[in-house]
């Protein structure tokens, strides 16, 4: 840099007492002393010291001036000039400003802060405090001393300090959550009766309504006086005791729930972290309420059913009652008329003449009749009480003993039999058994007046899961406008002489498959034989 | 041919009593019954009391239990002697007009020996009463302590 050493010796302080020609010897020599006593003192607590001596322009640097920016001894120019070389050219005209100011007597004391070049290059903050030590007789100034203190750290840190509460600061101004600080207000016994807002940020307006310059130093109670007394209790309780809480409760006055998290930042005080949970709340009340009318309607749902329940288990127990009485009382009065006509018969039956012997035929025949009626009722009524036990049921097989079954003592035509393969399905097997004897025993009836009856049994495809059985004859047929009757209590499609039955047949055979989910038709035409279908739910299959 | 015993016969209805009597009567069977017209007079019987009272000779061999009668029905009848020591093991046969469900299960529950549904048809209803008395007094086998018990009394 080319500066010419600084001289220590040309120190003003040092010096300086031996410009006052004015004053005695002796006073002189104590205040050099003073003064170096002063230096010294400086110098051990660690501020480099400077003395301007204004009229010259010349500048002493003490030894710790010089080592704390980093300069060896002699490395600065002892002139003004060379001082201002080295502060921040951006803050040269405020020092100078405030140089000039103390100067002209407008401070007490001159005291600036500015960056200082240190010896490598770089600049440390500088504090410089000085004073101007004396004015010549026209009330020139004279020279100046001054401290320095390098405060490179502090600063840095009051800058981190600052960044550090801006950081706060915004997060207190954007955050999600509204804040709020408070004072507590205690009544005379020192409970919680009302709090002062102190401070609160943005979204506080915004989930509150409440805009900050309202509330700020007022009261809750002036602000709403419709407060719940229990947030004041509440947080009041979080001020004095210094223990943080959570609420979740609802705000009358504001007609809102929100969620708070109150902790104390200091005994008295407390401040709320809180967010409105109104919507959430809601949802939840409302789907409190739904459940609510749910279970209360499905309660009502179940009393009906209850009810409608016992109706009806009431009367199935009147029909139970009535179906167990025809079979007790019923059955007996027939029986003794077949009985008694056959003793009559054995007893007197020589002694009557044909017309006699036809009437009391006519007598045995109509008992019967009316004892297969009842019977067929009651197994009517049965199969549409018994209990299902469903089983997989090998229909291949139970067909073939059906067939057995219905040709046992069975007089008529020769019987072909086409008994395709035959699937397996889920039914009970001796409700199905007594399906299969209807439907077989109608086939063979019907083919009886054929030379030939031609009975086919077999699966019809189905495209709904369901197995379709079909029984298929050669025989009379049926008319096809009365379909709907063959499936009904009683119905006949032909007369009695023709061909013997009550009509119950069908109609158990319909009642049973619709017991096991399933259901039955007819085809057929007169003269051309009939085809019964049925379908039944399928077994499931091995293995799958 | 062995000795037959008796057949206590419980039954409230005239009419199928002269039929049934009719057609035991073929194999000689009507002359061991013994008829009562109502499950107390069975009872009665059976435990020697009421009208009863001093009956001498052996407990029946065969108890033939209608179902509906007036006071004591059939069904207590059935209950009182299969839960009765020395009764228990008389066979005990149900012959009735129904073929109610709750009567057949209820009577297997109680350890009925057979359940028979009178036939309307005359001729069948013959020939199950024969069926019944044959096999119970001819071809059974009673159990040895009933036989025990005979050969003492």
């Amino acid at each position: 840099m080319g500066r010419k050493p600084v001289r220590a010796s040309r120190s003003a302080i040092a010096t300086g007492p031996r410009k006052r020609t004015g004053e005695p010897p002796e006073c002189v020599q104590a205040l050099a002393e003073s003064e170096d006593r002063l230096r010294l003192v400086l110098e051990i607590a660690g501020d480099g010291i400077w003395e301007w001596n204004i009229v010259t322009g010349e500048v002493w640097l003490s030894p710790r001036w010089l080592e704390t920016w980093g300069y060896p001894p002699g490395d600065v120019e002892p002139t003004i000039d060379s001082w201002r070389d080295l502060v921040h050219p951006d803050d040269l005209p405020r020092v100078v400003g405030s140089l000039e100011r103390h100067i002209a007597g407008g401070t007490p004391l001159y005291e600036e802060e500015y960056r200082l070049r240190t010896r490598s290059g770089t600049y440390r903050w500088n504090r410089s405090r000085g004073r101007l030590l004396g004015r010549d007789a026209r009330g020139r100034p004279q020279r100046m001393v001054g401290i320095d203190a390098d405060i490179t750290v502090r600063k840095e840190w009051d800058e981190a300090s600052a960044r550090g509460a801006q950081i706060y600061q915004q997060l207190f101004d954007h955050m999600n959550e509204g804040f709020g600080l408070h004072e507590v207000i205690c009544d005379d016994q020192g409970r919680p009766c009302d709090y002062r807002f102190l401070d609160v940020n943005g979204k506080f307006e915004e989930l509150t309504g409440l805009k900050a310059d309202d509330v700020l130093g007022r009261t809750v109670r002036e602000v709403l006086p419709g407060i719940d007394s229990y947030w004041i209790e509440e947080l009041g309780q979080v001020a004095l005791t210094g223990r943080p809480a959570r609420l979740e409760e609802y705000s009358t006055p504001l007609g809102r729930y929100y969620r708070v998290s109150a902790f104390c930042p200091m005994k008295g005080r407390f401040a709320c972290v809180f967010t409105d949970v109104t919507d959430h709340k809601r949802l939840v009340e409302s789907l409190r309420e739904s459940q609510a009318r749910f279970l209360a309607l499905n309660a009502e749902l179940e009393h009906q059913v209850m009810q409608r329940t016992d109706a009806l288990n009431l009367a199935n127990q009147e029909l139970e009652a009535f179906s167990y009485s025809v079979s007790h009382d019923l059955r007996a009065p027939v029986r003794h008329l077949t009985g008694f006509v056959k003793l009559l018969e054995r007893h007197a039956g020589a002694a009557l003449d044909d017309k006699g012997r036809r009437y009391l035929g006519i007598i045995a025949d109509s008992a019967r009749r009316m004892g297969r009626l009842i019977d067929d009722l009651l197994e009517f009524s049965q199969t549409g009480r018994a209990e299902l036990h469903t089983t997989t049921v090998d229909l291949q097989s139970l067909v073939d003993d059906v067939r057995l079954e219905c040709l046992d003592g069975l007089e008529g035509p020769p019987v072909v039999w086409k008994v395709s393969p035959l699937p397996q399905v889920r039914a009970d097997r001796s409700l199905l058994r007594q399906a299969l004897v209807n439907l077989v025993s109608n086939a063979l009836k019907f083919t009886r007046t054929r030379e030939r009856a031609v009975i086919e049994i077999g699966e019809a495809p189905s495209d709904d899961g369901t197995a379709v059985i079909f029984v298929r004859d050669n025989g009379v047929g049926f008319d096809a406008r009365y379909v709907e009757k063959l499936f009904g209590v009683f119905q006949r499609l032909h007369s009695s002489e023709e061909f013997e039955g009550t009509g119950i047949g069908l109609a158990n055979v319909k009642r049973i498959v619709e017991r096991h989910g399933g259901r039955v038709w007819a085809e057929g035409a007169v003269g051309r034989g009939a085809t019964l279908y049925v379908a039944l739910p399928k077994a499931e299959e091995r293995g799958s | 041919m062995k000795e037959l015993g008796t057949i206590l016969y419980a039954e409230d209805d005239e009419r199928d009593i002269e039929l049934t009597m009719e057609a035991l009567d073929e194999h000689n069977l009507a002359n061991s019954m013994k008829v009562v017209r109502d499950g107390e007079e069975a009872l009665d019987y059976l435990y020697c009391r009421g009208s009863y009272e001093g009956r001498v000779g052996e407990d029946p061999m065969l108890v033939l239990l209608d179902i509906k009668m007036p006071k004591v029905d059939g069904m207590q009848v059935l209950r009182r002697i299969k839960s009765d020591a020395r009764l228990k093991t008389i066979p005990v046969v149900v012959l009735t007009s129904s073929s109610e469900e709750r009567d057949l299960a209820e009577s297997y529950q109680l350890g009925v020996n057979a359940y028979v549904v009178k036939p309307v048809d005359f001729e069948n209803f013959v020939k199950a009463v024969k069926e019944i008395g044959l096999f119970w007094m001819l071809l059974n086998e009673p159990p040895r302590q009933y036989r025990r018990q005979e050969a003492s009394s």
